[in-house]
């Protein structure tokens, strides 16, 4: 048998090739019915198809491949971006776009995670620190760990969850150059990926714990923010030995393993707003000391006060805006990088890359 | 030669989407207050007529349920004189919910969403949601010298839904997930504002979402080199169905006359502009 393809409506129930009507309606179906397609027209009908049916191989592959369609137009996709990155995903952002990696460091309850939340909670009022928002890998898992601080939570006050994660995990914020109206063209954008990290795992740390196994991204860090608990601070009895605790744990971060030669380092006060006024000095000679120490390391760390969530709520935030502007200051830094594998076109690869024969 | 126009329209509940199709098909059927023409009259129009009715009759548009396969499919001549089938699926909104808090959707809205020519995202300007921070809402009471729990709405945290984000906060997750993540570049997006009405029009469209969504806002500038987007105001019904004397009040009046929509600096918009914009034939 000879098939002839002919422009024709692959709607069965079209009365197109009976009597030229147009089942849509169309006055002129071969240039305006998008139902219109290549149909075959069998040259030697069989028997059954003595008055020239014509076989719409369309409707046929339509309803053929329509079962098996069926199953797959019902199949549930999963969306992700629920939860922070893991070291895996942030390795896949980072082969795409230049990122800026931010160790937070810090024992448990140091406020890491209120410092991250506070941070992004800044752009849900306004740009912030000449940055604007431009989007978010992990827009749900800032809004998750935000959620205490917000009324909707029906909590009696503004808290933030203890991190649970055991897992390296990382969230994501994409910043451009604040510049009223005008997109920021991508020299002035930002891709930064902050760590979220357990507590635990620092504590590990300053008990001699290897750096390189209780934090594996400690290596991949383009800078390092390292917290001390301003509440310990603002009490003598601890202040001393929350210090002694803070040189271990820059100690630890810093060893082999560790963050790379060269790295950034900023040492912050957090909960700056319990510090009493009377112990300001007490808390500089202190800070003054361990800036000392750094330096003695070859590390010359920047220090500021923050206070992400004043106790007072009348009270407003004090040094978010400095910290971002120092961590969105090192993508224009020249970091020394002691391991020239891992750069390929200036880029800070997680995996390495495979060997060139 | 006719063209198919896909428009998609994306919104979690009660945020205007099949109240404004209903709008749209009244404005295209009676060719009144639009850019294109009716192209035939023989187009399955049931449901959209039963859309339509409730317009008339000054009621709410019915809920739209998850799995309903119908919406406005009408063949039409665009303003450049190209016929086109024009389609736009009514998706039910917690078709959206699942994809906001859930993280899911389908295969065939995946399709849908990978292939529609533009994109129309619908908020509520009564509902929309600012999920202010305790320290919001104590300086708020500070300003007003009342307590901070006279300055938040009673039983605010019962009745909202613990698993969706702020308004401002789902608005962006969906720009990122149909635009950025799906959409070719450079892409368009038209964001509704419906019942704007209710703000009283004391500001226009965009400078009223960028007041109360700066997140929006800040993200829709920063991308502005592969995302245009443009922000309307839409009262679709004219005014409050569920309020017995604005209803009767509005009864008198055709749809199409106490409807209307705004661009984003207030001026008046054809009703058919957002979807014609966002599928870029205008």
């Amino acid at each position: 048998m000879t098939a002839i393809f002919e422009n024709s409506c692959v709607q069965p129930e079209c009365p197109l090739a009976v009597n030229g009507t147009c089942l849509e309606g169309f006055d002129r179906p071969q240039e305006e019915c998008p139902h219109i397609g290549p149909t075959e027209r069998v040259a030697d009908p069989s028997p059954d198809q003595s008055d020239g049916t014509v076989v719409a191989v369309g409707a046929q592959a339509e309803s053929s491949a329509a079962e098996d369609d069926s199953e797959s137009r019902g199949t549930v996709l999963d969306l992700g971006g629920d939860e922070a990155l893991s070291l895996v995903e942030g390795d896949d952002l980072t082969a795409k776009c230049r990122c800026t990696v931010v160790l937070v460091a810090g024992e448990f309850e140091s406020g890491k995670t209120t410092l991250l939340v506070e941070l992004f909670a800044k752009f849900l009022i306004s740009p912030f620190a000449d940055w604007s928002f431009g989007g978010s890998r992990t827009l749900r898992a800032f809004d998750h760990r935000h959620k205490t601080a917000r009324v909707s939570s029906g909590a009696a006050r503004a808290s933030t969850e203890r991190t649970q994660d055991d897992d390296m995990r990382l969230l994501h914020l994409r910043l451009g150059r604040h510049d009223n109206g005008r997109a920021a063209p991508p020299s002035e954008m930002q891709d930064i990926l902050v760590s979220d990290v357990r507590g635990e795992f620092f504590e590990n740390v300053i008990n001699g714990g290897d750096i390189a196994v209780e934090v594996p991204l400690a290596d991949r860090a383009d800078c390092c923010v390292v917290l001390i608990d301003g509440s310990l601070l603002a009490m003598p009895q601890s202040r001393h030995e929350a210090f002694f605790r803070i040189r271990q744990l820059v100690g630890g971060l810093t060893s082999p393993g560790g963050i790379r030669d060269g790295v950034p380092l900023a040492v912050i006060c957090s909960k700056a707003d319990l510090l009493p006024p009377d112990q300001t000095d007490d808390v500089t000679a202190l800070l003054s000391d361990l800036n000392g120490w750094c330096e003695s390391r070859s590390l010359h760390p920047t220090n500021i006060l923050v206070s992400a969530r004043p106790a007072d709520p009348s009270r407003n935030e004090q040094g978010l805006g400095e910290l971002l502007r120092w961590i969105t200051e090192v993508q224009d830094r020249e970091a020394t990088i002691a391991d020239e594998e891992f750069v390929i076109q200036g880029r800070q690869f997680w995996r390495k890359p495979p060997e060139v024969a | 030669m006719s063209i198919v126009v896909d428009a998609l329209f994306a919104g979690v509940p009660s945020t205007g989407k099949t109240t404004y199709l209903g709008i749209l098909y009244l404005a295209i059927s009676s060719e009144q207050q639009c850019s294109v023409k009716l192209g035939s009259f023989k187009d399955d129009r049931e449901y959209m007529n039963q859309i339509g009715r409730k317009l008339f009759d000054c009621e709410e548009a019915a809920h739209t349920g998850v799995g309903t396969s119908d919406g406005l499919a009408l063949s039409v001549m665009l303003p450049n004189g190209v016929n086109a089938m024009l389609r736009v699926p009514d998706l039910s909104g917690e078709t959206w919910d699942a994809a906001l808090a859930d993280r899911i959707w389908t295969a065939d809205l995946d399709t849908r969403v990978r292939n529609a020519a533009g994109v129309c995202i619908f908020i509520h300007a009564g509902e929309f949601d600012m999920d202010p921070t305790f320290a919001e809402v104590e300086r708020a009471a500070l300003a007003l010298g009342t307590s901070p729990g006279d300055a938040q709405e009673p039983g605010y945290a019962e009745y909202r839904d613990p698993r969706l984000a702020a308004t401002q906060v789902q608005i962006v997750d969906l720009l990122q997930l149909l635009c950025e993540d799906r959409a070719k570049r450079p892409s368009r997006v038209s964001i509704v504002i419906s019942a704007f009405d209710l703000t009283g029009l004391a500001t226009a469209p965009q400078e009223w979402l960028w007041e109360n969504g700066p997140l929006v806002g800040q993200y829709l500038e920063v991308n502005s080199s592969w995302l245009e987007s443009r922000v309307f105001g839409l009262s679709a019904q004219g005014g409050r169905f569920d309020e017995e004397e604005s209803r009767a009040n509005l009864a008198k009046i055709s749809p199409l006359s106490r409807a209307f929509i705004q661009r984003g600096n207030g001026s008046a918009a054809s009703f058919d502009e957002p979807v014609l914009w966002a599928t870029g034939h205008v």
